[in-house]
């Protein structure tokens, strides 16, 4: 019973090796909407989420999807801003809208007891939106500012110019500039409104304590929404970089440097995606990562900087990115080309892989754990790639992918020549 | 599942001349104990995740891991609670990551120095009046090895912290580990001084900057309760009736109809000993800091000139009971909520904290929102944007 005991051995671990992915339940309304069901939890609470193919490459004028999404809740033929706000407080709901390159999304949070009170009202937003100008004035201005305000940060002014560094033309490259805010009216939101926000262009996701009720009044309200007809888009091109492949943005009174790194690569739904992704975790998508190790641990440059896939609908970005201590930004751009470089030399070490493996399954298993964790992966999965199965690939990748796998795809797709550098500060 | 240990040190306990001392020993704690070299890489192995935070009133450090592996949370933690294994050369780079995280955080923003102001301004005496990344980067670059063992005995103490596990685990099991990993810790001898009160504060504070901020900028402090205070409860839906969500007065009133700022907001700080509530704006072109001002206080005398209607206690309250559902949602929320509870002295406040919202009547709020906003009880920045006066 007293014996001692012995800290310098870790308890024994059990490796994960299966975690159940649920499915989801999948269907269509009766106005031929998609939908998608995760259901669980003991809380009951639900989240409702139309996403639509309505995001900036939908529009060839900049920023009217993001305003067109935002200002959803500027007001219907029946109610005005303000209703619509204090009802959805009233309820203790939160309504969420979200853009991005290729969709925008809208969706409620609410008690479930709430959900007949406040699904009418949100279909009436996607119908029945009129975009009032004096509120758009206001928005406007407001967004503005916040513009004004974001141009001195150094992260933005970064993740601008490396995103115009490695799109070019393409819709993905572009970003708005002051003046772009002047030109949205009233009238170009209602005609990018009426074709977009329509049941052919959407598809629902509902997640939580979903019962058969809340099914029903679903069905009931949001299946009513109008089917429209699907907005077609064709996959621009990708021109090959031209021009310089490192920006410098000086801002001397900077006191830290925002360093992105990018390339543009392969699409979430790819074969190889999921392997890529666990080699972007070596490099720097968790704490013990490479560029961690390097930078944080040994040097001390820098709080964080991490590597990940960003997916797009027309590509993908593997993006490196961290807020570097002043003078030294270069110095760690190439340290990371350097840790890239190894990881096309040598393959990792078997602990190593072990680490990474058991990583990546401690945080699938995180995901899993309840609808509301889930939710956001899931809905990416759904709109970028073949949706919860997704899960099933990407668990039989971590289990399976051995180091030589990951070298080989190091040398597939760490294409140095091609990877991009914007540093933004006092370098 | 999810293993949290809390311990009851912060910012508040620090030397003045060490300020931001707690938050650079959290991250010291990731850096190996005695028995185990990395942390990391033995949580990670076993496949579990790590975080911690430090507040001005606690620190907290948090693992989710799968269940199987839970035996790994309670080695680590209780190694770290044991002895440490600091270098010399450990302690300088993570002196140099805090001061990288401390420009990333306030110094390489807009705005990023106003809380650091705020705190100077409005505190006199008590610890609040730093915040928990230190006043400046200096004081921890002095940092000694001894500052940091003295720190560890007296307040990582096994007397001194409280550890929570949540998840789906059998409960003699968990008393079973904690027995094994962390019964065996002696108990220290720990010294912790009393923290000096704030005298009340009885004329009204004003500091006006001159910053290279694109707009001009306006943020109000005022003295609350504690987090036990009587008062504390109805300060925090005041907060919302002003600004929860989008149909909040400031924004409704401010905002919408006279336009005067483009944005605002107002919450509380909500600390253990008496914190502060906060209104902070954004104004319009050719509005003036004067103006803005007045604007806020009409807004904030409203509060009981023309009591609320029951609408909006309604609301508030109804908003309450959602933030309280969602908290449950998850077990790392449940073991934090219920590791900061315990420190406020008792665990199953929990389950009783919520009811004290639904009592806040009509009257509480205008008896609160009076005795809150005198103006001898407001400490205000100016932020004067350089380029604005140029142009």
């Amino acid at each position: 019973m007293n014996k001692e005991l012995n800290r310098q051995i870790a308890p024994e671990y059990h490796q994960i090796t299966k975690i159940n992915i649920p499915t989801d339940e999948c269907g269509f309304l009766a106005n031929k909407m998609p939908y998608h069901v995760l259901s669980g939890g003991s809380q009951e609470i639900v989240v409702v989420e139309l996403m639509f193919n309505a995001g900036v490459i939908h529009s060839n004028q900049l920023l009217v999807a993001s305003t067109a999404n935002t200002m959803l809740v500027s007001g219907t033929r029946h109610h005005t801003a303000q209703q619509i706000a204090d009802t959805f407080d009233f309820y203790g709901a939160e309504l969420r809208t979200d853009s991005n390159f290729d969709h925008a999304a809208i969706s409620l949070f609410c008690l479930n007891k709430y959900l007949d009170k406040l699904l009418p009202l949100l279909c009436e937003l996607i119908e029945e939106s009129v975009y009032p100008e004096t509120e758009l004035k206001t928005a406007l201005t407001d967004r503005k500012h916040k513009f004004i305000v974001n141009q001195t940060k150094t992260a933005v002014l970064a993740n601008n110019a490396m995103h115009q560094m490695v799109y070019g033309a393409h819709p993905y490259g572009r970003h708005a500039e002051l003046i772009d805010y002047d030109r949205i009216t009233s009238k170009i939101l209602q005609d990018f409104h009426a074709p977009h926000y329509c049941a052919a262009n959407c598809r629902l996701m509902v997640a939580g304590y979903v019962t058969d009720q809340v099914m029903q009044a679903i069905e009931a309200t949001i299946g009513k929404i109008k089917i429209g007809a699907k907005c077609s888009l064709n996959e621009l091109p990708f021109e090959p970089i031209a021009g310089d492949k490192t920006q410098i943005i000086r801002r001397e009174e900077a006191v830290q440097s925002s360093l992105r790194m990018g390339l543009r690569t392969i699409k979430m739904d790819h074969p190889d995606y999921h392997k890529l992704n666990m080699l972007t975790m070596v490099l720097g998508g968790y704490f013990g990562s490479r560029l961690m190790t390097n930078i944080r641990k040994e040097k001390g440059y820098t709080y964080g900087i991490y590597s990940r896939l960003q997916p797009q609908a027309q590509s993908g970005l593997l993006c490196v990115y961290g807020d570097i201590k002043s003078g030294h930004s270069l110095q760690v751009a190439n340290e990371v080309r350097k840790e890239m470089q190894k990881l096309k030399d040598e393959p990792i070490s078997d602990t190593e892989m072990a680490l990474v493996r058991n990583y990546m399954m401690g945080e699938l298993l995180q995901i899993f754990d309840g609808p509301f964790n889930s939710f956001e992966a899931v809905s990416r999965a759904v709109d970028l790639s073949s949706g919860i199965k997704y899960f099933d690939e990407e668990q039989a990748c971590i289990l399976n992918t051995q180091p030589a796998d990951l070298q080989a795809i190091a040398n597939k797709y760490f294409d140095l020549d091609n990877m991009v550098t914007a540093i933004a500060g006092n370098e | 599942m999810a293993v949290n240990l809390l311990y009851k040190v912060g910012a508040r306990n620090e030397n003045p001349d060490r300020t931001g001392f707690a938050h650079l020993f959290e991250h010291l704690m990731f850096d190996g104990s005695k028995n185990v070299a990395d942390f990391d890489h033995q949580l990670q192995l076993a496949g579990g995740e790590c975080n911690a935070f430090t507040t001005n009133d606690y620190t907290n450090y948090y693992i989710t891991l799968p269940k199987q592996n839970i035996e790994t949370a309670f080695w680590l933690e209780s190694d770290r609670m044991l002895e440490l294994g600091i270098t010399p050369e450990k302690l300088e780079i993570q002196k140099n990551v805090v001061i990288e995280e401390y420009n990333q955080r306030y110094l390489n923003k807009p705005y990023g120095d106003w809380f650091l102001m705020m705190r100077y301004l409005a505190y006199k005496r008590h610890p609040y009046m730093w915040p928990t990344i230190g006043k400046d980067t200096q004081e921890i670059r002095f940092a000694s090895l001894d500052e940091v063992n003295s720190f560890f005995y007296n307040y990582y103490a096994p007397n001194n912290a409280i550890l929570v596990v949540a998840g789906d685990v059998e409960t003699e099991q968990v008393k079973a580990l904690a027995e094994k990993w962390f019964g065996p810790i002696p108990r220290r001898d720990t010294h912790i001084a009393p923290l000096p009160v704030e005298p009340e504060q009885t004329v009204p504070q004003l500091l006006v900057l001159k910053r290279n901020e694109p707009l001009n900028a306006i943020y109000i402090g005022f003295h609350m309760d504690s987090r036990l205070g009587p008062r504390y409860h109805a300060t925090d839906l005041i907060s919302d009736i002003l600004a929860g969500g989008e149909s909040g007065r400031l924004k409704q009133h401010l905002v919408k109809e006279q336009k005067t700022f483009t944005d605002v907001n107002a919450y509380i700080t909500g600390e253990t000993d008496p914190g502060l509530f906060i209104v902070e704006g954004k104004l319009s072109d050719g509005v003036t800091l004067e103006q803005a001002e007045m604007c806020i206080c009409n807004e904030l005398r409203s509060l009981w000139e023309q009591p609320i209607t029951d609408h909006e206690l309604t609301k508030v309250k109804n908003n309450i009971e959602v933030k309280k559902t969602i908290s449950e949602v998850n077990v790392l929320n449940k073991a934090m909520n219920l590791a900061y509870y315990e420190m406020l002295g008792d665990a199953s406040m929990i389950n009783t904290d919520a009811d004290n919202y639904q009592k806040v009547s009509v009257e509480d709020i205008a008896k609160t929102a009076r005795y809150l906003f005198r103006p001898e009880n407001s400490s205000t920045i100016f932020y004067k944007s350089a380029q604005k006066s140029k142009q």
